[in-house]
């Protein structure tokens, strides 16, 4: 069951979901360590939504590509 | 220190740069191999690369093999999403000196670039005797941890000096190096007091008649 579950997310999906998190996770993690100035947290938190956004997408198209295969 | 970027992930990016910036470095971005290559000759010196491996132009390890062509004594890191250790070994073979996975913590980062400064700055740091040590990047003079106040001339005799270790600087030597003409040999001797004035021990031997010279 366990490697069946790792089979389904092929390497280049992976990689794209760490290099999207990358982005997240730093912007997230900044905003929330430094005082930076407005205009640089309103940048940080834009890009960290826009990144969760991405990823949201990611994992649907996994999700499509894991119904049709049941299917 | 200066750190160039080479990354496609603009978000990214932006973030390494303002999170290293903010830090003290001076930091430049380019999110392409061909938008550095065009920027390469008007940036003089890089001490950090930091290069993504998947670069929508080049392959990043390939680009690494590259530069070390051009910029020797730079240090550079690979930064990727892949894990696997086949990028891993390569980035190393390649001669990178360190391998950053995707996603990494703001620590992690900030810890491999505080080392590398620590390495390059014992690397320019001659000790002089049990006190005096020299950073010969910065032209500062350390009395064990504290920062001895000189001019930048009594600076600039020690660095020659220095890069002459346990051998004789003559007056005129001394001279064209620092007032970049032949100045009196007495102009040279009221630098040398003056410098020797603000050491607690003797570092700077004369050799009478002929210049000066330093052993460390």
């Amino acid at each position: 069951m366990s490697s069946k579950q790792v089979n389904c997310i092929n390497p280049m999906a992976t990689h794209e979901i760490k290099n999207i998190l990358s982005s997240a996770k730093l912007s997230l993690e900044m905003l929330t360590t430094y005082d930076f100035d407005s205009e640089d947290r309103k940048k940080l938190t834009l890009q960290a939504f826009d990144s969760v956004n991405q990823l949201i997408s990611v994992f649907e198209e996994l999700l499509k590509i894991e119904i049709s295969t049941k299917d | 220190m200066h750190i160039v970027i080479i990354e496609d992930n603009v978000d990214l990016c932006f973030a390494m740069a303002l999170l290293l910036k903010h830090n003290g470095h001076q930091v430049s971005c380019f999110n392409l191999k061909e938008d550095f290559l065009r920027e390469m000759d008007n940036i003089k010196e890089i001490d950090i690369f930091i290069i993504d491996v998947n670069l929508p132009d080049s392959d990043g390890l390939e680009l690494l093999d590259d530069l070390k062509l051009y910029f020797e004594d730079s240090v550079y890191i690979v930064i990727s999403a892949y894990t696997d250790m086949i990028y891993i070994a390569k980035a190393y073979g390649l001669g990178a000196d360190d391998y950053l996975k995707k996603p990494f913590e703001i620590e992690e980062l900030l810890l491999k670039i505080k080392k590398i400064e620590t390495d390059k700055g014992a690397l320019n740091l001659v000790k002089i005797d049990n006190i005096y040590s020299f950073d010969l990047e910065n032209r500062v003079l350390y009395n064990n941890n504290s920062l001895v106040s000189i001019s930048a001339n009594e600076a600039e005799i020690l660095f020659i000096l220095l890069q002459h270790n346990s051998n004789v600087i003559t007056f005129e030597e001394l001279s064209q190096a620092i007032w970049r003409k032949i100045v009196p040999n007495n102009t040279i001797n009221v630098a040398i007091k003056r410098l020797r004035e603000k050491l607690e021990t003797q570092i700077i031997y004369t050799v009478h008649n002929v210049g000066y010279m330093i052993r460390a």
